[in-house]
């Protein structure tokens, strides 16, 4: 066998083999498992499509993010979240400075104008 | 589709520019390795610098820019009578046999799925979508604001405010012409760039190191399962450490041609890797120094550091701090450390055994210096967890498995050269033995 047909049959076995439906090796991992959304991974339950809205609300605005009760983890999600996909807006740190409140509740984000 | 079509547009901008750059000689496809890496860093380290006089990290600024850089490269190759010499690692013609080809072809296939897995994947790493794409939109919507970027009293600033940001402009011109918010960018682009440095390194080597040892040692580090599940995270760590490789790999291969676009390259990939990471600053600065017990004139690599300057002098400028103490008293800190890094460094698990094997190929090879590369960097690590004012045990949990990256990636590197250095060493004695007629 040649060495450019030794390629093309390696590169092709490779691809098949992770192409196999039923197999669940690292191949399948290498290609994403199952695949995943454009939204990241949260470490907490966190509503990316309440984001997405609370962004079009929010535009290029100051906003102050709130998790009333919230866990540290919960409040750095919302921070982080806000940051991603609030991008347009500035947050501030004291409520008083803010035209919108983005409060997390169960998960699901609200906005609404100070 | 949107996805898919918006990030490789950002790379063929990136692509045309590098190649510009790389000039009329090197105009082939072996070199598209090369091309993205140089694209991509020069094109994001000068949107970067942009941002800091004031313009936004737009995908219009950057078109800009990457058209001038391109314009600048066409002009500038014609002129510059750089030696023919290049030549050499353009015509070397390396015949081959079945099995290379086959592992050649396991290279490719194992990198092609690790592009479709990463385009298929949101960042695992918090930091990704919680500091490094979020400063890269505020430099598209707002600038290098000093509200967001500089800690104050009154607005939310970003974490770790002192890292450079060209991998928050990268991923941010990608969600641009993606045309919203996708996190899947960050992947996708880390996988395209991982998969540059692997071309990259191949074309550097094709013609100093047998086809045979260079399919192993590609093979080897794509093989790595912490390769692609650093991708799969959107590791600032992984550029970080390709830049440095790379600038590795063209000074090595610098020492042996002697090409001055070698030691270009090399100087270039230390200047990128500087707008990366705050860490760069010292494993360049260790690079340089090793090169120049090399050979004194690698020490022109040094220029890359003043690339540093702007970004220092914008955090200067806006009382941005560092987060690193020069407290050497906490010596405790570096046995907890070294074995940590040791853990991930040699488990077999998550880089095989690349950083071993480097290790043995330089002892079998009679070239123990080689690994003062690797070391220089292994040593600003440990220097980092020493100095480091977090607690340690959290610190190490955190971020021990993946600032080793540019030790791993230089050491791969390494292997290639060293292998081949090795089997000529051994041709040679068994030509000398049969020229004295030993068995």
């Amino acid at each position: 066998m040649s060495s450019s047909r030794a390629l093309a049959a390696a590169t092709l076995a490779v691809l098949a083999a992770a192409a196999l439906p039923w197999s669940d090796g690292p191949l399948r991992r290498l290609a994403g498992g199952e695949g995943e959304g454009p939204d990241p991974t949260f470490d907490v339950e966190l509503d990316a499509r309440s984001l997405r809205a609370a962004a079009l609300r929010v535009g290029d605005s100051t906003y102050f993010a709130e998790w009333p009760g919230g866990s540290p983890l919960e409040q750095g999600n919302l921070k982080a979240a806000g940051q991603l996909y609030l991008a347009r807006g500035l947050p501030v740190l004291e409520p008083e400075r803010a035209e919108w409140i983005v409060v997390a509740r169960d998960g699901r984000v609200e906005v609404r104008r100070r | 589709m949107r996805l898919v079509a918006g990030v490789l547009a950002v790379n063929a901008a990136f692509l045309v520019v590098g190649y510009a750059l790389l000039g009329p000689s090197r105009w082939r496809p072996s070199w598209v390795g090369v091309a993205l890496l140089v694209g991509a860093g020069s094109v994001g380290t000068l949107v970067f610098f942009a941002t800091m006089v004031g313009l936004h990290a737009s995908l219009a600024v950057a078109a800009v820019i990457a058209a001038a850089v391109a314009v600048g490269g066409l002009v500038l190759w014609p002129r510059a009578r750089w030696p023919e010499a290049s030549n050499r690692l353009l015509l070397a013609h390396r015949p081959f046999r079945a099995p290379t080809g086959a592992a050649f072809g396991v290279v490719i296939a194992v990198c092609t799925i690790g592009v479709v897995g990463a385009f298929r994947s949101s960042p695992w790493l918090d930091d990704v979508w919680g500091i490094w794409l979020p400063k890269g939109l505020a430099l598209w919507h707002h600038g290098l604001d000093e509200r967001l970027f500089a800690p104050n009293g009154e607005y939310v600033t970003f974490g770790v405010p002192d890292y450079p940001l060209w991998w928050s402009v990268i991923t941010s011109l990608d969600v641009q012409a993606v045309g919203g918010l996708d996190v899947r960018v960050v992947c996708a682009q880390l996988a395209l760039l991982t998969v540059a440095f692997v071309g990259a390194v191949a074309r550097l080597l094709w013609d100093c190191v047998r086809p045979p040892v260079l399919a192993g040692s590609l093979l080897l580090l794509v093989l790595s399962p912490e390769l692609w599940r650093h991708v799969q995270g959107g590791l600032a760590d992984l550029p970080l450490a390709i830049y440095l490789a790379l600038a590795v790999v063209a000074g090595a291969r610098w020492l042996q041609t002697r090409e001055p676009f070698l030691l270009a390259l090399s100087g270039f990939s230390l200047a990128v890797a500087l707008q990366i990471k705050t860490e760069a600053l010292v494993e360049v600065a260790a690079l340089v120094a090793v090169g120049a017990l090399f050979a004194r004139r690698l020490l022109w690599t040094a220029l890359a550091l003043l690339a540093a300057l702007p970004w220092l002098a914008w955090r200067f400028a806006h009382d941005v701090p560092g987060r690193a103490e020069l407290d050497l008293t906490r010596v405790e800190r570096v046995p907890d450390a070294a074995r940590a890094v040791s853990e991930h460094l040699f488990d077999p698990t998550e880089w095989l055994v690349i950083v071993p094997l480097a290790i043995v190929l330089a002892l079998v090879a009679r070239k123990p210096r080689v690994l003062l590369a690797p070391g220089a960097l292994l040593a600003v690590v440990l220097t980092a967890y020493w100095i480091d004012r977090d607690e340690i045990n959290f610190v190490l949990a955190t971020s021990s498995y993946r600032v080793i990256d540019p030790v791993v990636l230089s050491a791969a590197v390494l292997i290639p050269l060293l292998a081949e250095s090795f089997l000529q060493q051994r041709e040679t004695l068994r030509e000398d033995r049969a020229l004295v007629g030993e068995p």
